[in-house]
């Protein structure tokens, strides 16, 4: 899966470097915007399509813990990135783009490359595209250590590419705030980037 | 902005009123798929069209490199906190 995204992007570059000319990019964007609301109307249907799972999780006990787990995870986030962007010398507000994609690339990366600049959306990409792939060799590591804290790297794909992992390492319980936590994000990463775009 | 907003809206009323079946869901997954592998294409077209992007591509991907591990760091830091504070006996429980 991973490496069949990485072929579609090469394969990209290579045809915008030999077939595309800037004065394209604005097709590019139309294009790039309409497959965008198709993918995130599919995404809610899924959220939405889950109302059971959400119904077990709804208990006191759960809740509090439920709802704190997204929320550290968005000022872990912010710290990290403010953190680097710091060294890295990229503006505060780039550090807060790319610390609110949350892992959720694909929209992210669009939204930003399309709306603000194509510099800082191939970061947000890369950087999240990077959170993702090394989920899946933390995730088993951090179980080991915590069942709970291997929901930690994942950020908003916690409630679907990287579920089924979370589940076999951290077992149902893990799962179940790994879900929410990844739909709290995924409902988030829309509003914030809305806030921050625009 | 807003379109997006109301595009993962409309698909949770889609999906909590069940108003589309297992194999349209199904279908849809596949459909999203292909969408992905559209938006890769032209987000990488778009760095392949621009020559000043594509000088910098080496550097920005050290620097995302650097940013993700931060960011994941910074993630693993607040939620061992969270977890410490609020849920002490987490490996006991049973659901």
């Amino acid at each position: 899966m991973v490496a069949g995204l990485f072929l579609a992007i090469m394969l990209g570059i290579m045809g915008g470097y030999y077939f595309i000319d800037l004065s394209q990019v604005e097709l590019l964007d139309t294009i790039l915007m309409h497959a965008l609301y198709c993918m995130i109307l599919i995404a809610g249907i899924e959220i939405g399509s889950n109302r059971q799972l959400l119904k077990k999780i709804c208990t006191p006990q759960n809740l509090l813990l439920a709802l704190a787990l997204p929320v550290a995870n968005i000022l872990g986030s912010l710290v990290g990135a403010w953190g680097s962007g710091w060294a890295l010398g990229l503006s505060f507000y780039d550090s807060t783009l790319l610390a609110l994609s949350l892992g959720w690339y694909s929209l992210a990366s669009v939204l930003v490359s399309t709306s603000y600049s194509t510099e800082v959306g191939t970061l947000v990409f890369l950087s999240n595209m990077l959170r993702e792939v090394s989920s899946f060799v933390l995730i088993p590591l951090l179980a080991k250590w915590h069942k709970l804290l291997c929901i930690a790297p994942g950020g908003a794909a916690t409630m679907d590419s990287l579920l089924p992992l979370v589940i076999r390492s951290g077992g149902m319980h893990t799962g179940m705030f790994s879900f929410v936590q990844g739909l709290v994000l995924s409902l988030l990463v829309p509003v914030f980037l809305s806030l921050l775009l625009g | 902005m807003e379109k997006v907003i109301g595009a993962i809206l409309i698909g949770i009323f889609l999906g909590w009123f069940n108003l589309c079946s297992y194999r349209l869901r199904a279908v849809l997954n596949k459909f999203s798929l292909l969408c992905l592998v559209i938006m890769l294409l032209c987000l990488g077209a778009k760095i392949g069209c621009n020559p000043q992007l594509l000088d910098k591509l080496s550097l920005l991907g050290r620097q995302s490199l650097f940013l993700g591990f931060s960011i994941i760091l910074g993630s693993l830091a607040a939620l061992w906190l969270t977890i410490k504070f609020l849920d002490k006996n987490f490996e006991e429980e049973e659901l």
